[in-house]
């Protein structure tokens, strides 16, 4: 397929598909369409992705992923927006090359990347709340591997980090938009939990390590 | 009369008007304006009383349009992100506008509402209201996010996101429709709200849909 970005205040991104040619995208993202274009509706499970995996992504928090994709087929036009502004990237995936883009932020893929959704980290809050539990916070990510074209939005603007081996950079928990799943992430603390009575706030943020590509957008 | 578009995020049309001379909008916008401009109402009598609080009760639509008289400078902004664009248009062009997205029209402008009515299912799209305009003269709007432009052939259609439509000649067709999403039963029950647009004629689309937004968040 051929994917081009129109528009800066909230940009859309342009697909272009060849007959028989087929892209999928999360429901409700399309701006609109040629009239041949067509619609099916595509399940996780007919993209390897179980629906038992899918009831546990649930179950841990605020995952946005759904049961299904919409399914758009050539030939014609079809465009999409995340109704937002941020900037909007079209990424060709090599074989086997594999990306973990934070949740929300995927518009559309080919169908030969593969979409599996996963944990990209978790952990726990500093301080225990008023039941004495520390509740745990859930970073979601789709995994998306190639060979294919992939388009995604951040939110604001997009800083590429190529990691050598051993490398390694800083995020806030909300700054990191991807990583290739050759770099390593580790949550850590700006300050020690422990410090709790002392008024001071510990800050969680992501350590990541090479060698890979890292992401980081400007917005939250 | 002129009319300049100022700024590229949240921009304002800039009317200077000559003496006399008159342009109306939807209360509210106004950002600033020279001492000099007179202002009055012009109030909406389209459908008599009964059109009046359909309009206002039902869609949201102001009872009342304001006017503002040269000379002097004034301008108008919808306060949010968006392009905005200025059309001049001949005598008997007529142009449908989205709802709240008119930002001024000069007085030569005729105007009317309608409503494009939704396909009534169960769920956000019972129908919006769209600003007919009849030329001769300029107006300008402002759309969500960025404006895209289409020229549709002679019975050429094309499917668009409901809240996506942000202009069209009054040529061009609309209806609402339920876009399935896959066959069958479940395909009918995911199926979403969409217009289908067909020419001939030209349309404007907006990037962001204004019901999944409050105003002024760029998203």
């Amino acid at each position: 397929m051929q994917a081009d970005s129109v528009g800066g205040i909230a940009p859309a991104v342009l697909v272009s598909l060849r007959p028989g040619e087929k892209v999928l995208a999360a429901h409700g993202l399309m701006l609109y369409k040629e009239h041949q274009v067509q619609v099916h509706r595509r399940t996780m499970k007919s993209l390897g992705v179980s629906r038992s995996h899918l009831m546990g992504m649930h179950a841990l928090g605020d995952s946005e992923e759904s049961y299904f994709f919409a399914e758009f087929e050539g030939p014609g036009h079809v465009s999409f927006s995340r109704d937002k502004g941020g900037e909007i990237r079209v990424m060709q995936l090599a074989p086997g090359q594999t990306i973990r883009l934070r949740d929300g932020h995927l518009i559309c893929f080919d169908e030969t990347v593969r979409y599996f959704p996963m944990v990209l980290a978790q952990y726990p809050a500093p301080y225990p709340d008023a039941n004495g539990q520390r509740p745990v916070t859930y970073l979601f990510a789709d995994e998306l591997t190639g060979p294919g074209t992939i388009v995604y939005q951040s939110y604001g603007n997009i800083l590429s980090f190529d990691l050598k081996p051993g490398e390694a950079m800083r995020t806030s928990v909300v700054g990191l938009l991807a990583s290739a799943n050759t770099v390593q992430l580790r949550v850590d603390w700006l300050a020690s939990p422990t410090m709790s009575s002392t008024g001071s706030v510990p800050v969680p943020v992501l350590d990541l390590s090479g060698p890979g590509t890292v992401l980081v957008h400007s917005g939250e | 009369m002129q009319v300049e578009v100022k700024g590229e995020f949240i921009p304002v049309a800039l009317a200077t008007l000559g003496p006399g001379e008159q342009i109306f909008c939807e209360g509210g916008l106004m950002v600033f304006s020279d001492p000099t401009i007179g202002f009055g109402i012009r109030w909406m009598t389209q459908g008599g009383v009964l059109g009046a609080m359909k309009r206002t009760l039902v869609g949201g639509l102001p009872f009342q349009l304001h006017e503002y008289t040269g000379p002097g400078y004034v301008a108008f902004s919808r306060f949010r992100p968006g392009e905005t664009r200025v059309v001049t248009l001949d005598a008997g062009k007529g142009v449908d506008v989205a709802e709240h997205s008119l930002l001024l029209a000069t007085n030569g402008i005729g105007y009317e509402t309608f409503y494009v009515a939704g396909t009534g299912r169960i769920g956000r799209m019972i129908g919006f209201w769209m600003d007919r305009l009849t030329g001769p003269g300029t107006f300008a709007f402002q759309g969500h996010g960025n404006i895209l432009k289409f020229t549709l052939a002679e019975k050429e259609a094309m499917d668009i996101d409901h809240g996506s439509l942000l202009m069209k000649d009054a040529s061009v067709t609309v209806r609402a429709y339920n876009q399935p999403l896959g066959g069958g039963l479940v395909g009918h029950a995911l199926s979403f709200e969409a217009l289908r647009v067909e020419g001939p004629g030209e349309i404007y689309l907006q990037t962001v849909d204004p019901t999944k937004h409050a105003p002024g968040t760029p998203g």
